[in-house]
C-alpha cells in the first residue's frame, strides 16, 4: 500500500498524466463547441420568428433540465443500438457540450435581454438589418454583461467532465477510481487527484476575472 | 414629404391613434406637443416604421409604408431619429458611434467616414471629444454627438422623440442650439415632439397639438401659442406656463 500523495504520483504518474491530457482535451472540445451552439441557441430563442424561437426554447429546457449523466448514457448506450458507436471520450464530451450549451443559452438571451431595447432601435432606425444590429451593437455589448456567468459555466464544465469515467472515458477521475481501487487509498488518491482539477479550475477562474476587469475597464455599461 | 391618411393604431385594445390626418413639407420644422400618453411619440415612432400602423396609410418620401413590400430600412436611412436617452452606442467611441452606420449601412470607406464625422462632430462642437465613451459625457454632449451620429447618414428628415426630456436643464440650451442651427442652415425637415414650449413657439414653423391619439390642433407657432383654439390645447399651455 502507498502511503502517501507523493508516492502515489511516484508510481502511477504515467495514468494520472493521462487522465489528466483527457479531462483538459474534452473540457476544451466542450467548451467551444458549446459556447458556439450555445450563443446561436441564445440569439435564436430571440428571433421574431415564432417557430424558430419555440424550437430554440424546447432545446434549452429539454437539456437544462435533465441530468447530465442521462444525456451522457443516451450516447454511450442508447445511440450505438441506432448503429453509431460512440467511444466513452465521444460520448462524454458530446453530452458535456449539450447539456453545457443550454445553461449558455439561457446566460446569452439573458445577457442579450439586459441590453435596452432602445439600442436595438437606435440601429434599425439607422437603416442597419437586425441582424447587423445584433452584430455590431447588441452582440459587442452582451459579450461584457455574460463574461462573469459564462465563466460559471466553464467551470462547471472542467469539474462535470468527471462524468467520462462513468462510460470509461480515461479522464481524471475514471484513474482516480482505478487507482484507488488497486492502492485501497482512497484518501489521498482523491485529494491528489482534486489537486488535478484546480490546476485547470483556477487558472480558468483567473482568466475570467481578469477578462471582467478589462470589459469593465473598456466601458462601464452600467453608467451608459 | 410625409403624409398620414385616415391612420389608427391599436395596442391590443388600446386606441393609441385615432383618425390621424396630417402632412408634413419638406423643410418644415414641426413641434408636436401634449400631455404624456397623447400619442405624439407613436406618431414619430409610425414614420420609420419602429412602430406598424393599424390601419390607413402613411406616405414617407414617397413610399407607402403601411405596404408590406415597402422596403423600411431604404426610408430609414433617409430619416435620422433622435431619442429621448440618447441610445448612443456605449461600446463605441464618439468617432466610432457617428461613423459605424456611414461605413456599414451606407458603404463608405473608413476614411470617408471618418472625414464627414469630423464634420459634423465640429459642428455639435464635440470634435474635441472624439475618443471618449459615452458614459464620459454629459447627457447634453451625448444627444449633441447623437444629432451628429443622424446627419452622418445624410438624412432629408429628422426625428427628434423628446430629445432634451432627460437633460439637466443647464444643458437644454446647447441641444436646442444645435437643432435651431440645422434647421436654418440646412433647411432640414424636422419633426419633434418636445415639451420645450419656447423651442416650439420660437423656432417652430407649426405645432401640433395632441390629446388621447387625436390631433386637435395643427397651426402656425405663434399663432397657435398667442391664442389656441382647442380649449384643451388652451389649457394644457395654461398648465405649463403657470409658474
Amino acid at each position: 500500500m502507498k502511503n502517501n500523495m507523493l508516492e502515489l504520483l511516484q508510481t502511477y504518474w504515467p495514468l494520472v498524466l493521462e487522465g489528466f491530457g483527457i479531462t483538459l482535451l474534452s473540457s476544451i472540445i466542450a467548451l467551444i463547441a458549446s459556447l458556439i451552439i450555445g450563443t446561436l441557441m441564445g440569439i435564436l430563442q430571440l428571433v421574431p420568428n415564432k417557430l424558430i424561437s419555440s424550437l430554440a426554447d424546447i432545446y434549452v429546457e429539454f437539456f437544462r433540465n435533465i441530468p447530465l449523466l442521462v444525456i451522457v448514457m443516451f450516447f454511450y448506450v442508447a445511440v450505438p443500438m441506432m448503429g453509431l458507436n460512440l467511444t466513452g471520450f465521444q460520448a462524454g464530451t458530446i453530452g458535456l457540450t449539450i447539456y453545457t450549451s443550454s445553461f449558455i443559452a439561457d446566460n446569452i438571451r439573458a445577457g442579450i435581454q439586459s441590453i435596452p431595447d432602445g439600442q436595438m432601435e437606435a440601429g434599425l432606425s439607422q437603416g442597419f438589418t437586425r441582424s447587423q444590429s445584433m452584430r455590431y451593437i447588441i452582440l459587442p455589448q452582451a459579450v461584457r454583461a455574460v463574461t462573469p456567468p459564462l465563466g460559471n459555466q466553464f467551470i462547471n464544465l472542467v469539474k462535470n467532465s468527471s462524468i467520462l469515467a462513468m462510460v470509461g472515458g480515461f479522464d481524471l477521475m475514471y484513474y482516480a477510481d482505478f487507482i484507488a481501487m488497486e492502492t485501497f487509498n482512497t484518501f489521498d488518491t482523491y485529494i491528489l487527484i482534486a489537486l488535478f482539477y484546480l490546476i485547470i479550475t483556477i487558472p480558468l477562474t483567473l482568466l475570467v476575472k481578469r477578462l471582467e476587469v478589462y470589459f469593465n475597464v473598456e466601458v462601464d455599461i452600467t453608467d451608459a | 414629404m410625409i403624409e398620414f391618411k385616415n391612420v389608427e393604431k391599436y395596442y391590443g385594445k388600446f386606441h393609441a391613434l385615432k383618425n390621424i390626418n396630417i402632412k408634413f413639407e419638406q423643410g418644415e420644422l414641426i413641434t408636436i406637443i401634449g400631455p404624456s400618453g397623447s400619442g405624439k411619440s407613436t406618431l414619430l415612432r409610425c414614420i420609420n416604421g419602429l412602430e406598424k400602423i393599424t390601419e390607413g396609410d402613411l406616405m414617407v418620401l414617397g413610399e407607402n409604408i403601411a405596404d408590406p413590400d415597402t422596403d423600411i430600412r431604404q426610408v430609414r436611412q433617409e430619416m435620422g431619429m433622435l431619442f429621448q436617452h440618447f441610445e448612443l452606442y456605449p461600446h463605441l467611441t464618439v468617432l466610432e458611434n457617428v461613423t459605424l452606420a456611414p461605413v456599414k449601412v451606407r458603404g463608405l470607406s473608413q476614411k470617408e467616414a471618418d472625414a464627414e464625422a469630423e464634420q459634423f462632430l465640429t459642428r455639435v462642437n464635440m470634435w474635441d471629444r472624439k475618443d471618449s465613451k459615452p458614459s464620459q459625457l454629459s447627457g447634453g454632449q451625448q444627444q449633441r454627438v447623437a444629432i451628429a451620429r443622424g446627419m452622418a447618414m445624410r438624412p432629408k428628415a429628422m426625428l427628434f422623440d423628446e430629445p432634451t426630456s432627460a437633460l439637466d436643464p443647464e444643458t437644454i440650451g446647447d441641444v436646442l442650439d444645435v437643432m435651431k442651427d440645422i434647421a436654418e442652415k440646412d433647411k432640414m425637415t424636422m419633426i419633434v415632439v418636445t415639451h420645450e414650449m419656447g423651442f416650439a413657439r420660437e423656432v417652430a414653423d407649426r405645432t401640433v397639438f395632441m390629446k388621447d391619439g387625436e390631433i386637435l390642433e395643427d397651426r402656425e407657432s405663434e399663432a397657435f401659442f398667442t391664442s389656441p383654439n382647442d380649449p384643451n390645447a388652451k389649457r394644457f399651455i395654461e398648465q405649463i406656463f403657470a409658474y
